[in-house]
């Protein structure tokens, strides 16, 4: 049984901004492949409104940690009213990070109502264990992730 | 009967501004060829005429077999223009008539196993045959799959001046 759990959202907004949005568009992919993901570009966008342009990109990246459970995340960036300047970008952004956790993604234990039954007590029982050996690692990567763009960013972070 | 799997669904690359409809549309015909494909079967074309200017929407499927028709490589492109006016821009001072408004392409592509419908589906033989025998290669023919659409995905891209790693 295909078990798609969301996890906390990360969000970032930021106004007047100064981008390099070729650097943070090249480096995430780096960062996200050392990190042992698997990235794939879902979504590009490129407009010009009568306030600069605006420039959409959402990353879905995806990784397992076994034969039970992956990782799906995505990232979406929303850069609006941009203008260059000296090389970058100046303009607001809206960020977020929507990380998943896919349990039994091979879908092994969804075939019949004996292999659900104990799919459910295996998730009610081993609960503990299932945060311990999953929940924390996206949680820990999501902050990595996150930590890692603020970097790019040039912004604080804790 | 053959057993579709997902490789690249529904990425979309969208852009609002100025582009050559005919040049891009030519292209990726010429990218898709080059690239093994059969020459794309067009399956839909409308196009509607607004206030706001020329909404089309084309959709085209190709193929492209490998091992002898047991893989095969499914790939499905809709181009969606909205709002689509002629605009005339000039460059390296010769005037040049392109199009103006939204653009929207969605790719689509699949791997197809046991193509050819060679092997019995539910026989005992053809389970062990892709768990044990191809299944290595049933991975290394989705990363061909993902390889080369990137690469035309990448194509388009630089054709719209947009991002590419």
């Amino acid at each position: 049984m295909v078990l798609s759990i969301k996890i906390a959202e990360k969000k970032l907004n930021l106004r007047d901004g100064l981008f390099n949005l070729d650097n943070i568009y090249k480096s995430l992919r780096g960062k996200l492949l050392s990190m042992g993901y698997i990235m794939v570009e879902k979504e590009q966008e490129y407009k010009t409104t009568q306030y600069g342009e605006g420039v959409n990109f959402k990353f879905l990246y995806f990784k397992a940690f076994d034969d039970f459970a992956k990782v799906d995340s995505e990232v979406l960036f929303k850069f609006e009213n941009l203008k260059k300047i000296k090389g970058l970008h100046k303009g607001d952004l809206a960020l977020t990070i929507k990380p998943a956790l896919t349990l039994d993604y091979k879908h092994r234990w969804g075939n019949n109502a004996f292999n659900k039954f104990f799919f459910n007590l295996y998730r009610k029982v081993f609960q503990d264990d299932l945060k311990k050996r999953y929940f924390g690692n996206v949680v820990r990567d999501t902050a990595e992730v996150y930590d890692y763009i603020k970097d790019l960013l040039d912004e604080y972070k804790h | 009967m053959s057993r579709d799997e997902p490789v690249i669904p529904d990425v979309v690359i969208k852009y609002r501004g100025i582009f050559d409809l005919t040049l891009i549309y030519n292209n990726l015909k010429l990218w898709l060829i080059d690239s093994g494909y059969a020459e794309p079967r067009e399956i839909k074309y409308a196009e509607k005429i607004k206030p706001g200017g020329k909404d089309i929407e084309i959709i085209w499927e190709t193929d492209k077999l490998e091992d002898l028709g047991f893989f095969k490589f499914k790939t499905s492109i809709k181009f969606y223009a909205q709002r689509i006016n002629e605009a005339e821009v000039e460059r390296d001072g010769n005037k040049l008539k392109l199009h103006k408004g939204d653009l929207w392409l969605t790719f689509n592509s699949q791997l197809s196993i046991n193509a050819n419908n060679k092997w019995q589906d539910h026989s005992i033989m053809y389970k062990l045959y892709e768990k044990y025998i191809i299944k290595d290669r049933i991975d290394y023919y989705k990363i061909q799959i993902y390889e080369g659409m990137n690469k035309i995905m990448t194509e388009v891209k630089n054709f719209l001046n947009l991002y590419t790693f």
